[in-house]
């Protein structure tokens, strides 16, 4: 969900070619980057990290389910590609917004230190780190962060008979 | 801008104020939805080629995974 104006964010940003969110857990540098969020300027270099992302996905494509993020990282890491990253605390995964859970599967699993991190509104948040539509919908309405259906996207942290009923709506 | 890539997206994305490009539909493209199964694969590649296909053209992208709130306004500066 887009929370302000990333446009404006990106053009205060130094000069690079492409920048990309964390796919860390931490806040700090990343080594790992998620191919969910990604603003690329049309450059040579840009155009050439995509390509060889597409030329790296065929290849592993052919022995394992390997992913475009996985592609990505494994170009970074080959060919030293000067990107930039989000900032997390601006541009959070769901490690970060929500906090890690181990199973990936528990839409209400929330780790109130790692929110604390963030900006309050951040630029944006993803909804990864948890497998499942409904899961994810389920999480994104807990936190105020679903507003398709005209709900008001700003709502507190919910109590447990809230849950039940975002539960039963869901499923 | 939306690449429908089968023709149910195409349907939603006609339903919007979106510019909606058909290059990349497909009748045969996997419903999975699930992140880093095998079946999900042509549908991250077709990702890669959009992206490829509009820096070629020489636009600037901002993908997201994600939705726009309503609510927020994204300046678009173009020159």
């Amino acid at each position: 969900m887009v929370l302000r104006d990333f446009v404006d964010d990106f053009l205060m940003m130094p000069m690079h070619d492409v920048y990309l969110q964390s796919a860390e857990q931490h806040f700090g540098r990343a080594n790992s980057h998620c191919t969910g969020v990604m603003f690329l300027r049309p450059t040579l270099t840009a155009l050439a990290l995509i390509e060889a992302t597409i030329e790296e996905l065929v290849k592993c494509m052919a022995t394992s389910a390997c992913t475009d993020q996985e592609a990505l990282n494994a170009v970074l890491l080959a060919q030293e590609f000067n990107v930039g990253r989000l900032d997390p605390a601006d541009y959070p995964g769901g490690a970060q917004y929500f906090g890690v859970e181990p199973t990936y599967s528990d839409p209400l699993f929330y780790n109130e230190s790692a929110r604390a991190q963030c900006n309050s509104p951040p630029i944006l948040v993803h909804n990864n780190w948890l497998v499942g539509r409904a899961n994810k919908i389920v999480r994104f309405r807990l936190h105020g962060l679903w507003s398709i259906s005209g709900e008001k996207p700003e709502r507190p942290w919910r109590h447990t008979t809230e849950v039940s009923s975002v539960f039963r709506e869901v499923w | 801008m939306a690449f429908a890539l089968d023709l149910e997206a195409l349907d939603v994305a006609q339903s919007t104020d979106v510019e909606v490009r058909t290059e990349l539909l497909s009748a045969s493209l996997s419903r999975e939805s699930n992140y880093g199964s095998a079946s999900f694969q042509p549908v991250v590649m077709q990702k890669l080629r959009a992206l490829q296909l509009l820096l070629r053209e020489g636009r600037t992208i901002f993908f997201l995974d994600t939705v726009l709130n309503v609510h927020v306004h994204v300046h678009v500066h173009v020159s």
